[in-house]
C-alpha cells in the first residue's frame, strides 16, 4: 500500500533529516538515531538500492568520511510517500 | 472503522508523528549551548563596563567592545567546532553559517552604532540599541531552528526596547549614566542579554541530558 522503502520508523526518519540537511555524515545519522554501524548502513543500503539516496566515500585528511546525499527521486519519492500517508489519515 | 483500520491509522498516525518531530526537531542542531552561558558573561560585563568606558574615551570603549565581542565568537567558533566533529561535520551546517552571519553582520551594526551614539553623547540608547539587535538574533534563530524558548525572548527583548526608546524620547540628557533611566536601561539590558541567556542555556542543557 505505502511504499515499502519508506514506510518504516528509521528509514524515514533517516530519510526526513536529509530532507531537513540535504547532506549529512554517516557519522551525524548514526549519532542522532542512536544505530549502531550495521544496523545504519543496512538501512542506508535499501535506500541506496532504491536510488533514494547517494553514498560518496571520501577522505577528510587521512581519515576516511563517508557522506550521504538525498537524491532527487528520494525527495520525490518522500514527498509521494507523505501525501499517501495523509490522504489514508483523511479517508479513515 | 475495523480495528484492523483503526490499528493502522494508528500506525500511520505514529509515522507522520515521528516524521514531523525529525523535521522540527531542535536537537539536531549541533551547538555547544556553554556558548551562549559565555555570551551571557561577556553581555553583563559589556553592561557594566562599556559605557562608563566610552564615557572617558571612546577610543578605548570600542578597543573594549572589539575585545568582547570578539573573545565571545571566537569561543563560541571554536565550541561549535568541536561539536561538529563530534558529528563528523566538517565545517558548519547551513544553519550554523546562517545564524553566524546574521548574528556578525548585527555586531557589526551595533558598533557602528555605539560609535555614532556615543560620539553624539547619546550613552543611553545604546543599551536599547543592543537589546533589540539581540532580540532581533534570538528572534531569527528561534524561528530558524523552531525553538519558541529563542523566538519568544526575542519578542520580549524588541518590544522592551522599543519601549524604552520611546520612553528616552522624554529623556533630557542621555548622556548621563548614573540617572534613574540609565540605570533601569542598564538592568534591562543585564537581564535581557546576560540572564536571560544563561538561563535558556541551562534550560536546553537540561532538557538534552533528559533526552
Amino acid at each position: 500500500m505505502f511504499d515499502p522503502i519508506l514506510h518504516q520508523a528509521i528509514r524515514s526518519k533517516l530519510v526526513s533529516m536529509l530532507i531537513a540537511n540535504g547532506a549529512l555524515p554517516f557519522k551525524a545519522l548514526k549519532e542522532y538515531l542512536k544505530l549502531s554501524d550495521g544496523n545504519l548502513s543496512s538501512h542506508l543500503k535499501k535506500l541506496e538500492n532504491a536510488g533514494y539516496i547517494e553514498i560518496k566515500k571520501g577522505f577528510e585528511g587521512k581519515r576516511p568520511k563517508t557522506t550521504i546525499y538525498i537524491t532527487d527521486e528520494g525527495e520525490e519519492a518522500f514527498k509521494s510517500y507523505i501525501e499517501e500517508l495523509r490522504v489514508f489519515v483523511e479517508q479513515n | 472503522m475495523s480495528s484492523v483500520d483503526s490499528g493502522m491509522r494508528d500506525e500511520v498516525l505514529g509515522h507522520l508523528s515521528d516524521i514531523k518531530s525529525v523535521l522540527d526537531d531542535k536537537r539536531f542542531f549541533p551547538y555547544d549551548y556553554n556558548a551562549l552561558i559565555v555570551w551571557g558573561i561577556v553581555s553583563i560585563l559589556l553592561s557594566i563596563f562599556l559605557l562608563p568606558i566610552l564615557k572617558s574615551s571612546l577610543m578605548l570603549g570600542m578597543v573594549f567592545l572589539f575585545a568582547m565581542l570578539i573573545l565571545a565568537f571566537a569561543i563560541e567558533g571554536l565550541l561549535i567546532k568541536k561539536e561538529n566533529v563530534s558529528y563528523d561535520i566538517e565545517r558548519c551546517t547551513d544553519k550554523q553559517k546562517f545564524i553566524a552571519s546574521c548574528y556578525m553582520l548585527a555586531s557589526l551594526f551595533g558598533v557602528v552604532m555605539t560609535l555614532l551614539l556615543a560620539k553624539h553623547e547619546l550613552l543611553v540608547p545604546i543599551y536599547m540599541i543592543w537589546i533589540f539587535i539581540c532580540g532581533l538574533g534570538n528572534f531569527i534563530v528561534g524561528y530558524t531552528i523552531n525553538m519558541s524558548l529563542f523566538t519568544k525572548s526575542g519578542y520580549v527583548s524588541i518590544t522592551i526596547s522599543v519601549i524604552l526608546l520611546a520612553i528616552s524620547f522624554g529623556i533630557d540628557d542621555l548622556y548621563n549614566i548614573e540617572s534613574i533611566f540609565a540605570r533601569v536601561a542598564q538592568f534591562m539590558t543585564i537581564l535581557l542579554l546576560g540572564v536571560v541567556p544563561i538561563w535558556q542555556a541551562l534550560i536546553i542543557k537540561k532538557e538534552c541530558s533528559v533526552v
